[in-house]
């Protein structure tokens, strides 16, 4: 069982928004996390999500956990968690952006469609009676309008990127996948 | 048809009939109930008239046995005219009323084949009484006649069933009312025919009832179906029978219903209709139920207060709407039946109405004796469809409206503010239950108490925000939204927002707003119609949240949509000060921006404004102006200032925010060149230098500086605000020099050439009056030639331009050269004729003005010449004791360098009496203005003698005791010419005038001296008077006087001193001898 190498501060310097304090800080609260294999399993990261975060939709959890998990191993290595933990937390304005419409793409095929957009907003609507469904129908057609530049009924990334530019607080607007407060 | 007539026209029944009022009794055949089957019927009938006429033209001109006969309601011979002017000429003969034949009639030109035409009206009877009698004998008539009828077709054509129940034995001849045998027996008259010209016109006859039966077919079969579907209730049905009400509701008397509407807060995707929570207290409720409507027990409050609809069965189950109505009102029932139809195009289907409509205020309060629908009148009735089993509601107002038929007494009509809270229906209700006696249930008597409690607040906000000191006008402009039936597609896609807004979480409602801000938010109607759905609540909820987009979404829109007024009031009753203000302490600079350009704009509302002082906003607003200026930070200072710079309209918050340390910030900011925010800065300074202190603050934190520097911006608003501010602040002499330090003169000057913008006018002119009363600046500003300018904007201006104006030429016209270059400049004619002017303040300002141009001998030949004396003259009849004084002032001077005045002042009838009357004012300013005007009078013997004889002389001897220096220095003045007649000295002496004067010689006021002095050596010429002063301890005040440096004091004061040493002389000497 090889412990994975982890890049060093220096790099990490370079190549995520952190400054060496930050990477540090990071760094001890990884080690506390990653417990298999100096790696952290998922149901650490969405116990770091939902309590550290406040990011409570279990889906979007997995999501963003997805993200995070670049080489697609279900575990969440030094190099991802930085990497992942740059955009997520001190993310310039255009990753943010990226970074939302990756988790919002459920299947990763670049675009986001109605049937993703139904599964994101089902929990919207407080009243559980049958007649949300419509409303949440109704809510997949308001967004998408406001979205869907180009009108091809599914929402890309460069439709997301104007629309987001246009009116920025679009920009969790399937649920919350950012954190709510700063570390 | 027969069968179809028979089968499905629904006849009244008895007891309905006998209601019906004596204009039906003429049809004694019957009634026609009103019902949505009939309604459809009377479609389906005319249908099959033209349907008949169009395929079926031969058939369609067979000739009726006997013509069908009815009296016609709607129809008139004007009809026809106006048909024959429209293209149909050749086919009516009309005979207009004439004084021979006074009875008016309409034939066809077209005739039976025995001659008679195939279509008569004609009256019967004559004035008042007259009723129409209408005749025709084929289809093709009977469908024209219909057209010509247009809108009252369905009507005519239910005259035409009553009066013929059974159209097909009148049509046919047939005698046996059996319908089902008609086709034999017309079979059996057909073929026993033996003439073939008879038997001719009998087959045609026979096709026609060939093709109307088979019509019946179809209506039979059509009506079977529709049976069918009529088993349940269910939305079109409930839908189509409302949209029958509606069509008949309208204030007009004659309609039985003031308006019916669906009360419903959404629609399902079913068609279903929800009821709306808690918008209306005290209401009937028609609740739907399979079966039929019945009456429910209305709205209820539960124990958390919410109040929920009761669907609790309170009357007996009806069928259809109609009878429910019928039943709970008289009104309803005897006016229902009488209702005509309106012939509607079967494919412009009514909208029906999804929301409640305002009941208008025009409520005319039944007549007293009409007590039987007193449980109904000015109530609204709410007809709810519910269909509890399934969850799915679905409901109806009926706004029931009762006229009464007899006189109507008026009511008060309620406030208008009641109108805009939405509870003038039920204060209006309230009130009549109240005048009424009437105790209602339990139910009404709930209502009542609580749209009074809510009228009483209302009042209560009323009373406060008119003790608001200030303005505030423009909040009070009145609801005007029109009682539009029709609601755009806006309407209900913002309710459906405002839905989600609601139920949604966070996600939900930030797409909600987006989809919000798509709206036209700037458009009246959608910000009102936010505010209907119950969007505002919602809204102002948000701000409350922990989610910061939340926050900034419902800011963005209300920031938007405060810019109403009545948004603006919405929210005051909201309380949506409150969290506004605690956002002002927001982390996020985005929602402090918000939330402050949003109270900006709430803060046009007095009530506003209080509730940001009491939630300690103005605080925090001051706290937002700490930021450097040119820093990134300025836009927060920018909204910060925007919201002082309305709420600093208000006195109480010009103080807090002086309280608050605002002026070093404000004095910090005007440093900045950005000019977004200096013209908020700015407006606030303008706007709380109406007050010392600030002004004060003003000129000692070196803001004068800036301000004047500012008056050359390119921005026209800051010019404003800046001239504004400078012309509050030259109220002080200091702030006078100031301006002219910083050399803000010439900019202000220049400001004068820029005549379109009138605010800026108005502020650069006030500017200039309130510097020019400094004397340096008007050298200053003799030299920028201002008093040309100031001459030419005399035409054409705003009173508010023109009062500024004139002030500065008054202020001007005190040197020797501003009165040389006004009469140079011909100011003269401008401003005497101002003088007939009505504005107070103006007229004020004039008054200066002429009295200081007549220092100038020249130009008081123009005043002169121009009746400019008796102009001022007349305008010390002026109620107002500012234009009494100044025109007073103004007089002095005016006689003084008037040539032959003493002869002019003779020639104004009643003049002389006038002003010694003013000498009763008890405004010690026009008092000493009178006496400097009556001592320029008493100059001239003649009229000296005039107002000696008006009693002048006690008059001056009363005003004696005054401590003011201004009047005891014109009224020693005064008393000193007045002298000069007759025995007045003894007389003043008799008024006790002497013992006073004597004081006035301890007054600090130099001049006072002098004039005493004079008017003592005057009264010393009397005796008694002499003894009256010496007692006084005159003699020693005088001997220091007369040491004084003044050579006309010192005259004064030896000659009085003089003439009591000469008296104490001459009666020694006495003594002596």
């Amino acid at each position: 069982m090889t412990v994975p190498t982890r890049m060093s501060p220096d790099d990490l310097l370079k190549i995520t928004n952190f400054n060496r304090l930050e990477i540090d800080t990071l760094t001890r609260h990884f080690t506390e996390l990653a417990t298999v294999m100096d790696k952290i399993d998922r149901s650490k990261f969405r116990d770091l999500l939902a309590d550290t975060f406040g990011v409570d939709d279990s889906l979007l959890m997995d999501r963003v956990f997805r993200c995070f998990d670049m080489d697609a191993d279900n575990y969440i290595g030094y190099d991802e968690f930085m990497k992942g933990m740059s955009v997520f937390l001190k993310g310039r304005r255009e990753e943010r952006i990226k970074f939302c419409f990756r988790v919002y793409d459920l299947n990763g095929d670049r675009y986001i469609s109605k049937e993703e957009m139904f599964q994101m907003l089902k929990n919207c609507l407080v009243k559980g009676a049958e007649e949300d469904e419509d409303g949440v129908k109704d809510l997949v057609d308001l967004v998408l309008k406001k979205l869907d530049e180009d009108r091809d009924g599914r929402v890309s990334e460069s439709d997301w990127n104007s629309a987001i530019d246009k009116e920025s607080l679009l920009m969790e607007a399937f649920g919350q996948c950012l954190p709510t407060s700063k570390v | 048809m027969g069968a179809t007539l028979s089968a499905r026209v629904q006849w009244a029944a008895t007891n309905a009939a006998a209601t019906q009022k004596s204009a039906d009794a003429q049809s004694s055949q019957g009634n026609l109930q009103t019902s949505v089957i009939n309604q459809d019927l009377f479609y389906e009938l005319i249908h099959l008239i033209e349907t008949l006429v169009s395929q079926h033209g031969n058939e369609a001109k067979a000739e009726f046995k006997r013509p069908l006969q009815w009296t016609s309601v709607s129809l008139r011979p004007t009809h026809f005219t106006n048909a024959v002017a429209a293209g149909a000429t050749g086919m009516w003969n009309i005979v207009s009323p004439s004084p021979k034949n006074p009875k008016a009639s309409v034939t066809s030109v077209a005739t039976k084949a025995d001659g008679s035409p195939l279509f008569t009206l004609e009256q019967v009877g004559s004035g008042d009484s007259a009723v129409f009698v209408a005749k025709v004998a084929n289809f093709e008539y009977l469908n024209r006649v219909l057209k010509i009828a247009d809108e009252m077709k369905l009507r005519e054509l239910q005259d035409i069933l009553q009066a013929n129940p059974t159209p097909i034995n009148t049509i046919f001849g047939i005698s046996n009312s059996n319908t089902n045998t008609v086709l034999i027996d017309a079979f059996e008259a057909f073929a026993n025919e033996t003439d073939p010209k008879r038997k001719e016109i009998n087959s045609r006859l026979y096709k026609l009832l060939l093709i109307i039966n088979s019509f019946d077919l179809d209506l039979l079969s059509a009506a079977v179906k529709n049976q069918e579907r009529e088993m349940h209730l269910d939305i079109p049905k409930v839908t189509s029978e409302l949209q029958m009400l509606q069509s008949f509701s309208g204030k007009d008397s004659k309609n039985a219903l003031l308006s019916i509407n669906w009360e419903s807060d959404y629609t399902f995707s079913n068609g279903y209709k929800a009821p709306l929570g808690d918008k209306f207290t005290e209401k009937y409720v028609i609740l739907k139920c399979t079966d039929g409507f019945f009456v429910n027990k209305g709205y209820s409050a539960d124990e958390k207060g919410h109040e929920k609809l009761n669907y609790e069965k309170e009357s007996k189950v009806f069928l259809t709407l109609v009878d429910l109505i019928k039943s709970k009102s008289e009104h309803f029932a005897s006016r229902i039946d009488k209702q005509d139809y309106l012939y509607q195009p079967e494919n412009v289907g009514a909208q029906v109405n999804v929301t409640h409509v305002t009941i208008s205020a025009d409520t005319k309060i039944q007549d007293q004796n009409d007590q039987s629908s007193s449980d109904e009148d000015d109530q609204e009735t709410r007809a709810t469809g519910n269909k509890q089993r399934e969850g799915k509601k679905n409901n109806v107002v009926v706004k029931k409206k009762v006229k009464g038929k007899g006189k109507s007494r008026t009511t008060t009509e309620p406030s208008l503010k009641w109108r805009a809270l939405g509870i003038t229906d039920e204060a209006t209700a309230a009130k009549y239950k109240r005048d009424r006696g009437v105790v209602g249930d339990k139910k009404s008597l709930d209502g009542t108490k609580k749209s009074t409690v809510r009228a009483r607040s209302a009042q209560n906000e009323e009373e406060s925000s008119e003790s608001e000191d200030d303005a505030s006008s423009d909040e009070e402009i009145p609801e005007k939204r029109n009682d539009n039936n029709e609601l755009p597609a806006e309407y209900y896609q913002i309710l459906k927002l405002v839905k989600y807004l609601r139920v949604g979480n966070q996600t939900a409602t930030i797409i909600a707003i987006c989809s919000l801000r798509d709206f036209d938010l700037s458009n009246e109607f959608n910000q009102l119609a936010i505010r209907d759905v119950g969007g505002l609540d919602t809204l102002v909820n948000l701000l409350d949240t922990e989610d910061p987009k939340c926050k900034i979404g419902a800011l963005k829109i209300l920031k938007e949509i405060s810019k109403n007024v009545q948004i603006r009031n919405a929210i005051t009753d909201l309380d949506g000060m409150q969290p506004l203000v605690e956002l002002l302490r927001d982390s996020d600079e985005d929602i402090k921006c918000l939330a402050a350009e949003t109270i900006a704009n709430c803060a046009k509302n007095s009530a506003n404004r209080r509730a940001v002082r009491k939630y300690g906003g103005i605080k925090k607003l001051v706290r937002l102006l700490k930021v450097k200026p040119g820093s990134k930070e300025e836009a927060v200072a920018v909204s910060g200032a925007l919201a002082l710079a309305t709420c600093s309209k208000s006195a109480k918050n010009k103080e807090a925010i002086q309280a608050a340390g605002s002026i070093p910030l404000l004095a910090n900011l005007l440093e900045s060149t950005n000019e977004a925010l200096l013209i908020p800065v700015v407006g606030i300074l303008q706007e709380c230098s109406s007050d010392e202190n600030y002004r004060m603050a003003i000129r000692t934190s070196g803001m004068i500086k800036f301000l004047v520097e500012n008056l050359s911006s390119q921005n026209e608003e800051l010019q404003t605000h800046c001239a504004s501010a400078i012309f509050k602040c030259a109220e002080e002499d200091e702030t006078r020099n100031l301006v002219r330090q910083y050399e803000g003169l010439p900019p202000l000057v220049n400001l004068l050439d820029n005549p379109a913008n009138k605010e800026l006018l108005a502020a650069a002119t006030g500017a200039v009056w309130k510097c020019a009363q400094n004397l340096e600046n008007v050298a200053a500003f003799n030299k920028l030639n201002t008093i040309k300018k100031l001459i030419g904007l005399m035409e054409n201006q705003p009173e508010d331009v023109l009062v500024n104006v004139v002030g500065a030429l008054g202020a001007c016209a005190q040197t020797l050269d501003g009165r040389t270059a006004i009469r140079e400049s011909n100011g003269i004619t401008p401003l005497v004729s101002l003088l007939t002017g009505t504005n107070q303040a103006l007229l004020v300002n004039v008054t200066t003005a002429v009295g200081a141009c007549a220092l100038d001998g020249d130009s008081m030949v123009v005043i002169d010449r121009l009746d400019g004396v008796r102009l001022l003259w007349s305008l010390l009849k002026s109620p107002n004791p500012h234009v009494q004084a100044s025109a007073a002032w103004a007089i002095s001077p005016c006689i003084e360098h008037a040539k032959d005045a003493g002869e002019m002042v003779r020639s104004f009838v009643g003049g002389l009496e006038l002003i010694v009357s003013l000498l009763k004012s008890d405004q010690s300013e026009v008092l000493a203005s009178v006496c400097a005007a009556i001592a320029n009078i008493a100059k001239d013997e003649e009229n000296l003698a005039v107002i000696t004889d008006h009693g002048v002389v006690p008059m001056l001897g009363k005003l004696t005791n005054h401590k003011s220096d201004k009047l005891r220095k014109h009224l020693a003045e005064a008393i000193a010419r007045c002298c000069h007649w007759g025995n007045n000295r003894v007389a003043f002496g008799a008024a006790s005038a002497v013992a006073p004067l004597v004081k006035y010689l301890k007054s600090p006021d130099e001049e006072v001296h002098r004039s005493t002095a004079r008017a003592l050596h005057q009264l010393s010429m009397d005796a008694d008077n002499c003894i009256t002063m010496h007692e006084n301890g005159v003699v020693q005040l005088l001997l220091g006087m007369v040491g004084s440096t003044d050579p006309e004091l010192q005259e004064a004061a030896a000659g009085t001193i003089g003439n009591i040493r000469r008296l104490a002389l001459a009666s020694e000497k006495a003594a002596m001898t």
